[in-house]
């Protein structure tokens, strides 16, 4: 370190007060009035790591106690659900009984509909037909019949 | 990038801000307002780092922020304070600089000098108080005043290296 000169040395002890230049706490003021992320981005990496080790806990613990937190949240399949589209019955009589109900809507759309929820292929060569009403059906045969007996059409299955 | 960003003022302000406040006080000489000046100066320059604005030589462009606020505080009439003259930019930007870190170190030397050592080195050295009139007022005999002062001195010359036997001398 090159030294000091008496000048230097008169000038400082001159001018020194207690308390003053104190980088510590001027480096708060000046981290307040501009908001420095680094303090930020270390609660974020900290909140990161909090909740890293928050959910590795809760696996262990459902590993340990074989609980299994998604069986819930996972839908199992049930005919009672309200319907999302309109691929699902109307209403549910029981298990095996369905209503569909349908206001003035073209073959062509309501087989469609009826495919999809049966998992079928349903296809008609006249599809201008409108139906409209509730149909009550325990099966896809059961419905396509019904459909064909309503509207005198046929109804290819596959 | 934002870390290393902070991470880069903050090595800059905790290097600077005394060097810097002692620079300013040559040409104000009041500390406060050469603090206010250091801060709002390392306030824009992180204004300006977030604009974007690609600064070479950090260090000097500090010096120089600070030097033109100066400047322009000296120019503000309600400044009263009894302000030297501001020389010219230094050509030779570093030795300019070694000056203000030695000050800088020696001023933290003092910060950390024991709290009566300080105080009676202080008002012996600072405010001229003559021995007795310190022995009085801080109700200690005259040799406990000397001996608090050639601790100071110790101390300090240890730390900054350098021989102050005129500085002792005057004292003798």
């Amino acid at each position: 370190m090159k030294k000091i000169n008496d000048e230097e040395f008169n000038f400082v002890v001159e001018h020194y007060k207690e308390n003053r230049i104190d980088t510590d706490s001027a480096w708060k003021k000046f981290k307040q009035k501009n908001n420095i992320k680094s303090s930020r981005s270390n609660w974020k990496s900290l909140s990161i790591a909090a909740s890293v080790l928050f959910m590795t806990s809760i696996t262990i613990a459902c590993i340990v106690t074989g609980y299994n937190p998604f069986k819930s949240v996972i839908r199992q399949p049930n005919n009672s659900d309200k319907p999302l589209v309109d691929t699902i019955p109307d209403k549910v009589v029981n298990d095996s009984v369905k209503v569909f109900k349908f206001n003035d809507e073209p073959v062509g759309k309501v087989l469609k509909e009826l495919s999809s929820y049966y998992g079928k292929t349903l296809s008609t060569s006249d599809s201008t037909k409108v139906l409209s009403g509730e149909i009550e059906a325990t099966s896809c045969e059961d419905m396509v019949s019904i459909i064909e007996t309503t509207l005198d059409i046929k109804i290819k299955v596959e | 990038m934002k870390i290393l960003f902070s991470n880069n003022i903050e090595y800059m302000f905790k290097q600077y801000y005394r060097p810097l406040c002692l620079y300013a006080t040559h040409f104000l000489s009041d500390i406060d307002t050469a603090e206010d000046i250091v801060m709002d100066c390392f306030v824009k320059y992180t204004e300006h780092l977030n604009k974007g604005e690609n600064i070479k030589t950090p260090k000097s462009y500090l010096y120089q922020m600070v030097r033109n606020s100066c400047i322009d505080q000296l120019r503000n009439p309600n400044f009263t304070e009894n302000a030297e003259t501001v020389p010219d930019y230094p050509d030779d930007e570093e030795t300019c600089f070694d000056q203000y870190e030695r000050e800088a170190r020696l001023w933290s030397e003092i910060d950390k000098l024991p709290p009566t050592c300080r105080t009676v080195f202080l008002m012996s050295k600072r405010d001229g108080i003559k021995y007795e009139s310190i022995a009085e007022s801080l109700n200690i005999s005259v040799k406990t005043v000397e001996a608090h002062i050639s601790k100071a001195y110790t101390v300090l010359r240890g730390k900054v290296k350098v021989i102050y036997s005129s500085i002792l001398l005057m004292f003798a």
